[in-house]
């Protein structure tokens, strides 16, 4: 009677343990549902040194218009955030509008010519993504944000000074290599021959970023 | 106790047999496909309202106010039209002029153009698009695209000087017009969009302090436009297996 009883709970426990498991296991739409895949950032910037190097067009000189060069290097603190410093070396044109001014209204512009920009700033990356040309290759870049201050030289001006704000992106061609493109105002404080003001430059900068040390291993960034 | 082995024997065999069971029906071909692409825009309507300036006007910037309608025959072809009024803005420029140009007795407004209705019809084709991850915390689709049409532009003189200027004080003007933008998608029904659009067109900008009005010229007017779009049916489709 006994091992009746005992053989009677051993088969009870049999067909119950495994219901109470099956109820703890996902159901099939939970469990593909719940699925996650983990891809690897394949563009590290996290201490690495980027120096860039570009043509700059300024967009908002207005009497004069200005084009240039810079050079810049930053240093990657980690994947979000970055510091550097850049010097853009501009030269100056006339737009047509001083002629304007002098010719058909009598006047005389006061507005002065830029030659340099020294900026230090502070960015961070808060976009990485990938890109499809036309739905075949696949590309991947970033998307940044930063700013800073520093000094403008004008022909009035040896170092006035100046702020700046903008925005840009890389797009990975290697891993140590990007083009990078921003757009920034850095304006500055300029005083003319009758009155003083702030002065808006924005400028366009297209460039080549290479990142150093140019190769790094592949590992998952979360 | 050959009954109590017996016993321990099927209970053993249930479990064994009841794990397997779960576990086989989970029919992996029967997952949703997670690298299946979704077609933002194909065969979808988008309704837009953007605003944003004109930049690098010397007298007077035109801030847009617009609405605008695509259709999108295929993820990177669409077709659509825009209308909208712009309100003029004097720049810092215009007023120094006409405080130089002001004397006793005498006041002085600048002979310049803005524009009033601005409309076009164009073209966009979608080259680039992707998803890309925002502050490490959710994933955003995006696109870049180009546009290429015709517009059409109000040219309308100062209200100040429209009586002595000495051409008519409102003039049309058809300008070829082309730019490119990106629009970031909030989720399959709304998106958020930025536009940089050159409309070229000839037209007159200026006059003198006489009132006299050089030639037309060809002109570049480009504006920056911030714009909320709509997305109908809010649902979008998959691309094909």
């Amino acid at each position: 009677m006994l091992s009746r009883l005992f053989g009677f709970c051993c088969v009870l426990v049999g067909v119950v343990v495994p219901s109470l498991a099956a109820a703890q296991v996902l159901s099939e739409e939970e469990y593909h549902r719940n699925i996650t895949i983990h891809q690897p950032r394949p563009f590290l910037e996290a201490a690495r040194v980027e120096l860039s190097a570009g043509g700059v067009w300024a967009a908002s000189s207005g009497i004069y218009g200005h084009a240039g060069v810079r050079g810049q290097v930053d240093y990657h603190i980690n994947e979000d955030f970055y510091v550097g410093a850049g010097y853009t070396h501009l030269f100056a044109y006339d737009t047509g509008l001083r002629d304007e001014i002098e010719g058909e209204f009598n006047l005389v512009s006061d507005r002065s010519e830029m030659w340099y920009q020294a900026l230090v700033r502070f960015g961070w990356v808060p976009i990485v993504g990938k890109a499809s040309v036309f739905g075949t290759g696949i590309g991947y870049f970033d998307t940044h944000i930063f700013i800073g201050g520093g000094v403008t030289g004008t022909r009035l001006s040896v170092a006035a000074p100046t702020g700046t704000i903008g925005l840009g992106t890389r797009w990975f061609f290697t891993k140590g290599l990007a083009v990078s493109l921003e757009l920034a105002d850095s304006p500055y404080w300029e005083t003319f021959l009758k009155t003083e003001g702030l002065v808006h430059n924005v400028t366009v900068m297209l460039g080549i970023s290479v990142f150093l040390p140019y190769n790094v291993d592949d590992r998952f960034v979360k | 106790m050959k009954r109590t082995l017996t016993a321990l024997a099927m209970a053993c065999l249930v479990v064994a047999l009841a794990a397997p069971a779960r576990a086989e029906s989970f029919d992996m071909s029967k997952a949703p496909e997670i690298k299946r692409g979704i077609q933002w825009r194909a065969q979808r309507s988008e309704i837009s309202l953007q605003i944003g300036p004109t930049v690098e006007d010397p007298y007077f910037r035109n801030l847009f106010f617009s609405l605008g309608y695509n259709y999108h025959i295929n993820n990177w072809l669409a077709f659509g039209l825009n209308a909208g009024y712009t309100l003029p803005v004097k720049t810092k420029l215009a007023k120094q002029i006409e405080a130089e140009r002001t004397s006793p007795g005498n006041s002085f407004a600048i002979p310049a153009t803005y524009f009033g209705f601005v409309g076009d019809l164009h073209m966009e084709v979608v080259p680039v698009f992707g998803k890309s991850m925002v502050a490490n915390a959710g994933i955003m689709a995006y696109d870049f695209h180009l546009l290429l049409g015709a517009g059409f532009m109000q040219v309308l003189w100062n209200e100040d000087v429209k009586d002595r200027i000495k051409v008519d004080p409102m003039d049309f003007a058809i300008a070829p017009m082309f730019g490119g933008g990106v629009r970031l998608f909030i989720n399959r029904m709304f998106a958020l969009t930025v536009d940089c659009k050159d409309y070229v067109a000839l037209m007159h900008t200026h006059g003198t302090t006489d009132y006299d009005v050089p030639k037309k010229r060809w002109e570049h007017n480009v504006a920056v436009l911030v714009g909320f779009s709509v997305f109908l049916p809010t649902e979008a489709g998959y691309d094909e297996e």
